[in-house]
């Protein structure tokens, strides 16, 4: 056989793989691309066929719309849930994830094995009787009642125990000789090797309270404790009567183009920690 | 009294017994060397005398206090790992210092002791590098700073050299015996190295199934090993056993496949006494003498032995031949002379005064 | 004797707290309105045995909330997997274009249920959306009306979750794919295997444990799903995507018949417990490749 027309076809299959690769990569990306396109074009120029791509001008009016909503309010709420739970997974997950993994006491086999079956209770399970007893805790309408609920889920503990486990023992032998308590161990020598874990864990659980939509939903009696994805719900078009449906696209689009953007850029950033996260925390999980 | 003491101690994972009973003394200032095959249960009697593993019932006293239940920290001992142990995120000093900040310890007379101790272990330079800077030996040291500043009553190593390559491991022996002899402290070292224990210990713990095989010094143990065990774990290349029986002949003789040696009085003698008619002989393989170009054996004190040889490794000042005696596999090492032999098969000679005989029943030595 | 370390307590315990009273509790409560007439208020309810399991069986909405779901599954399982296989295979290679692919494919899956269900009632949009522009252009049928066919809701709710969170199974792909040693595949070619067969033997059979992964993640997700439903559909055309939890939904907070809610998800659950304990028990045959 020819040796070039070997290598010749070896460019073609090669060629034959990336471009229908990279066509399908720009389709995946398009919904997103003409959803900020159209939340900048005027509402005349939005409902046309064949589709104009670009605006004649680009026009903020529908971002003005959306903002006549408290959205100010419901970022406020998102942010502030997000990051009390983070902050408490973190905290209390961390926490019992290293008696889990390292310390000696009544009941730890018992207790863990709960912890893990409780990844097979659906929170949908508990839907009802959290609604239930919120209301008698007096929670109704207050951020706690969404904040709570998301700190005790089991998943943190599971990822702080595996990564515990994972750090060498004759570190915190060696710490104990030189002096230190438990606590001592776990502050002054587990806890800054576990900044891997830390991060791990931090973005898992922001992205997941962030963007948590049910339980939210339901506890959303106001604008005091609407989060941005329930509130954004009110500019999807479907739920709309179908009068002036066309300045709900555009207000649709803005709200949407809103979220997407910050959404994107802090995906880029992290963007390593969230995939290696989901493959470590996938694969055990 | 002073030093350590174990007293019956025994120690269970779960169902397993891993130390069925144990007791040892080991006086102030001693270096004692735990030495044995690995799973023999050294470690884990370190780190029972150390305070991290619980002991499952016996006693542990240091400097006279019984510590079964105390905490490590409140023992007065430190420890090297063989992992080094170092805290990763913290520098060189801090590492070193750690347990001095822990127990408050004015801040002066911390610097003053770090910078004692890097002094006494050449580590001035390196105080501000994080132990991933460092190579391996110098990592070693900082485990050891991190001990020496503590000034305990007592030191603990386990197998700390064994991460290191040969030669520096070589050099390190000579400094901790060094370091025993500045320091004057109680040193208990693990190792499964017989060469670390002969070389640095005052006296060897020879461990093997949970149980003490042998205590003594260096000396004792080589020349006279109580059992079978002791005997092929001691000296390098382990002692060769061979399956013999005692025969009465002009003198008593040792005779199994293919060698026949007489013995001397003094072992005739105690072997007549233990009665035994079956015999493990025991032949350190650095006793055996090539014979000169005469072809007769070098020395007449040498009993002569057929070695079918295999094959000859050439070391510089001797030889290691792998070779059969009658069917059996052995290892001899032969001093080189100029007037020496070929190295092949044929007549070589075997120092009978150092011979070793074991019942073959128990493995006692006779 | 053993010695037991008393302040591990202190480590524990504020997760137990609220572990036991947000999670443990409202579970075991959820088990017990099962057993109730309960609606909505402060009164507990009256204990009326397994009626409502009766009626989860006889009653034709609630079974048809499960068929629903389950037909849900049946489309976008093989659609998640597929795909998501797809990507990693293509995405599993160090050249730029393949990196920008891999952020791509994956950016969906951190966006939240509302932007995802906005941005694609845009697209599925009948006269101007861009699916129907696109079929148009291709000179296909393009007065399609996706979200208000009943036959074609489920298929359309299902592209969107494989859009939104495809790039998830394909970054367990990747993770499968890395943990196979290239010697195997050079093996493979060496032994004569073109690219196809060396997939198909070598690399495929080798991504079973990543597979079952992947199959029992998006089944459950499925099992579960509500909120581009509640957005976009609202369960509808009449009842066509009425699944599970967003029957719950309705029972539970716009009807108030919760202890009739609380039956049906304590069924959720041990569907979901079937499949998980399926998941372990099929993982643990096979973890040389963890």
């Amino acid at each position: 056989m020819n040796p070039n027309s070997t290598r010749y076809g070896r460019y073609l299959i090669r060629l034959l793989i990336i471009v229908p690769g990279f066509i399908f990569t720009v389709l995946w990306f398009l919904p997103l691309l003409w959803i900020i396109l159209t939340s900048l074009k005027p509402t005349a120029e939005i409902l046309t066929n064949p589709p104009q791509w670009l605006p004649s001008a680009f026009s903020l009016e529908h971002y003005g719309r959306v903002l006549e909503k408290p959205v100010g309010q419901w970022t406020i709420n998102s942010l502030y849930i997000a990051i009390i739970s983070t902050i408490l997974t973190l905290v209390l997950g961390a926490a019992a994830g290293y008696a889990f993994a390292r310390l000696r006491f009544f009941g730890r086999d018992i207790l863990f094995w709960l912890v893990l079956a409780s990844f097979m209770m659906p929170f949908e399970v508990m839907l009802i009787p959290l609604y239930r007893m919120m209301g008698d805790f007096g929670l109704v309408g207050t951020r706690w009642s969404i904040i709570l609920p998301s700190v005790a889920g089991p998943f943190s503990v599971y990822l702080f125990r595996q990564f515990f486990l994972s750090i060498p023992r004759d570190l915190e032998d060696a710490a104990a000789i030189d002096g230190a308590g438990v606590w001592a161990r776990f502050v002054l020598v587990v806890l800054p090797l576990s900044v891997p874990a830390c991060t791990a864990v931090g973005i898992l659980a922001f992205a997941e309270n962030f963007n948590q939509y049910i339980w939210p939903l339901i506890m959303s009696t106001s604008d005091a404790v609407m989060t941005l994805p329930v509130g954004f719900g009110q500019f999807a078009p479907s739920l709309q009567g179908s009068t002036n449906i066309t300045q709900y696209y555009g207000m649709g689009a803005a709200a949407a183009t809103l979220l997407i953007i910050p959404s994107l850029i802090v995906f880029l950033i992290l963007q390593r920690f969230f995939m290696d996260n989901i493959i470590t925390s996938g694969m055990k999980g | 009294m002073s030093g350590i003491v174990l007293k019956n101690v025994v120690k269970r994972f779960g169902d397993e017994t891993v130390i069925p009973e144990l007791s040892l003394s080991i006086a102030e200032g001693e270096f004692v060397v735990i030495v044995g095959p690995s799973g023999c249960g050294k470690s884990t009697t370190l780190r029972m005398i150390a305070g991290l593993e619980d002991v499952s019932s016996g006693s542990i006293h240091i400097a006279g206090r019984d510590v079964t239940w105390l905490q490590p920290k409140a023992r007065d001992i430190a420890m090297v790992f063989q992992s080094y142990a170092l805290y990763p995120h913290m520098n060189v000093a801090a590492n070193m210092s750690f347990s001095l900040r822990l127990s408050r310890t004015p801040k002066a007379e911390i610097r003053e002791r770090v910078r004692k101790a890097a002094e006494m272990l050449e580590l001035t330079e390196f105080l501000e590098r994080k132990p991933r800077d460092l190579s391996g030996g110098q990592r070693q040291r900082v485990a050891m700073g991190r001990s020496i500043v503590r000034d305990a009553y007592c030191f603990l190593f386990d197998e700390p050299l064994s991460n290191l390559d040969a030669k520096l491991r070589a050099s390190m022996r000579t400094e901790l015996s060094i370091l025993h002899k500045k320091l004057d402290r109680t040193m208990i070292y693990v190792t499964h190295d017989q060469i670390e224990a002969m070389t640095m210990a005052d006296r060897i713990v020879i461990m093997e199934k949970g149980r003490i095989q042998q205590i003594g010094t260096p000396r004792e143990v080589y020349n006279t090993p109580d059992n079978v065990f002791v005997a092929g774990f001691i000296g390098s290349p382990s002692m060769n056993f061979l399956d013999a029986e005692l025969v009465e002949e002009e003198m008593l003789t040792v005779r199994g496949d293919g060698f026949a040696f007489p013995l001397a009085p003094e072992l005739a003698a105690r072997a007549k006494a233990s009665r035994s008619s079956r015999v493990v002989v025991g032949l350190r393989p650095e006793h055996f003498a090539a014979t000169t170009t005469t072809g007769r054996a070098a020395d007449s004190t040498l009993a002569p032995v057929h070695l079918e040889v295999d094959v000859a490794e050439y070391i510089g000042s001797s030889q290691f031949l792998a070779a059969r005696i009658g069917s059996k596999q052995i290892a001899a090492a032969v001093e080189v002379g100029p007037d020496t032999l070929p190295m092949t098969s044929g007549e070589y000679g075997f120092d009978t005064n150092r011979l070793y005989l074991f019942d073959s029943d128990t493995g006692e030595s006779i | 004797m053993r010695r037991v370390n008393p302040f591990a307590y202190t480590f524990v315990i504020p997760f137990l707290i609220v572990f036991a009273i947000f999670r443990i509790y409202p579970f075991l409560l959820g088990i017990l309105t099962s057993f109730t007439d309960a609606r909505v208020g402060p009164r507990p309810g009256n204990f009326i045995g397994l009626e409502n399991y009766i009626d989860v069986i006889n009653n034709s909405e609630v079974r048809r909330a499960f068929i629903v779901t389950f037909q849900y599954s049946l489309i976008v399982v093989p659609m998640s997997f597929f795909i998501g296989l797809a990507m990693a295979v293509y995405v599993d290679r160090k050249l730029p274009t393949h990196t920008i692919s891999r952020l791509v494919f994956f950016a969906p899956f951190v966006l939240t249920a509302t932007i995802v269900a906005i941005v694609w009632n845009w697209m599925f949009q009948t006269q101007f959306g861009l699916v129907n522009v696109g079929l148009g252009m291709l000179g296909l049928p393009d007065r399609i009306a996706w979200l208000k066919e009943p036959d074609l809701i489920l298929p359309v709710i299902a592209f969107i979750t494989t859009w939104w969170q495809a790039g998830f199974a394909m970054v367990i792909f990747l993770g499968g794919l890395q943990n196979i040693p290239g010697e195997l595949i050079e093996a493979a070619r060496i032994d004569g295997a073109n690219p196809w067969q060396t997939f198909w033997r070598v690399t495929f059979p080798l991504l079973l444990p990543v597979s079952t992964l992947v199959i029992t993640i998006t089944l459950i997700e499925a099992m579960r799903v509500f909120s581009l439903i509640h957005i976009i559909t609202r369960g509808g055309p009449s009842d066509h995507s009425t699944t599970v939890v967003f029957y719950v939904f309705q029972e539970g907070f716009v009807r108030f018949e919760q202890g009739m809610a609380a039956a049906v998800g304590v069924v959720l659950f041990l569907v979901i417990m079937v499949l998980t304990v399926l998941r372990f028990t099929l993982l643990r045959g096979d973890q040389s490749y963890f």
